[in-house]
């Protein structure tokens, strides 16, 4: 079997698995969603608590964006040196050695 | 302030940091086993995740944010069966951005980056459905 196909055996394998033990379980473990959604949904939280949680949820989207940003600029400025330094290799070299 | 400092960094920056340095150990670990051994094939394995992960987990964070706001009223179990389907397109689009960033740094043959970059993906999403099911089941026992 190619890996190919053996990393979506093994994908298909791990999210049957996830969702049977979830329904053994009874909760949903398929994204711990509670968690991403714990700071907006509380709801027996006044209306102004839950506008001010949806506000601190928004700023801290816009946050974590500026932190993906930097980390793209490092990755990017790393591939660009591995670029520089690689030199082209034939079109399927790697194809050649993995058969 | 303070308040939102340590809002952002308990509920994005910290998961987004275990996210990072798990689908970097996982698909690092694939790559050799693919065969793409040499120390710039490793380097340019950890670049291309710097580059997409933390956009994707910043993608399904507001996406969460998004989906609540317009469709919230359906409860948690509809918005998480909606979720499902951006977070499948938001990996498709890490995979494709992976292949396209490792073909044009390691210069090498486009099929065998396409693999290594589907495999990589798929294995590390696998990888975080494991741990997000057990991470859920310590954290929010029944």
């Amino acid at each position: 079997m190619g890996i190919t196909r053996r990393a979506l055996a093994f994908l298909a394998a791990t999210t049957g698995f996830v969702i049977a033990a979830s329904s053994v379980a009874r909760a949903n473990l398929i994204l711990p969603y509670p968690f991403l959604l714990s700071p907006i949904v509380e709801p027996n939280r006044a209306a102004e608590v839950q506008a001010a949680q949806g506000w601190y949820y928004a700023a801290s989207i816009a946050l974590t964006f500026g932190v993906s940003l930097a980390f793209a600029v490092v990755g990017a400025s790393l591939l660009w040196a591995v670029k520089r330094k690689t030199r082209p290799s034939a079109p399927e070299s790697y194809d050649e050695s993995n058969r | 302030m303070t308040r939102l400092l340590d809002s952002a960094l308990w509920f994005f920056l910290v998961p987004m940091g275990v996210s990072l340095v798990g689908t970097i150990v996982v698909e690092e670990t694939v790559a050799l086993f693919m065969g793409f051994r040499r120390g710039r094939d490793l380097i340019a394995v950890a670049a291309v995740n710097l580059v997409t992960n933390p956009f994707v987990v910043w993608a399904a964070y507001l996406s969460v944010f998004l989906l609540f706001r317009a469709v919230g009223a359906l409860g948690n179990a509809a918005l998480l069966w909606l979720l499902v389907p951006v977070v499948v397109a938001l990996e498709l689009c890490a995979v494709l951005a992976e292949w396209l960033l490792l073909r044009w740094a390691l210069k090498t043959g486009s099929r065998a980056t396409l693999k290594l970059s589907f495999v990589m993906n798929a294995t590390s999403f696998a990888a975080g459905l494991v741990a997000g099911a057990v991470w859920a089941l310590l954290a929010f026992p029944r």
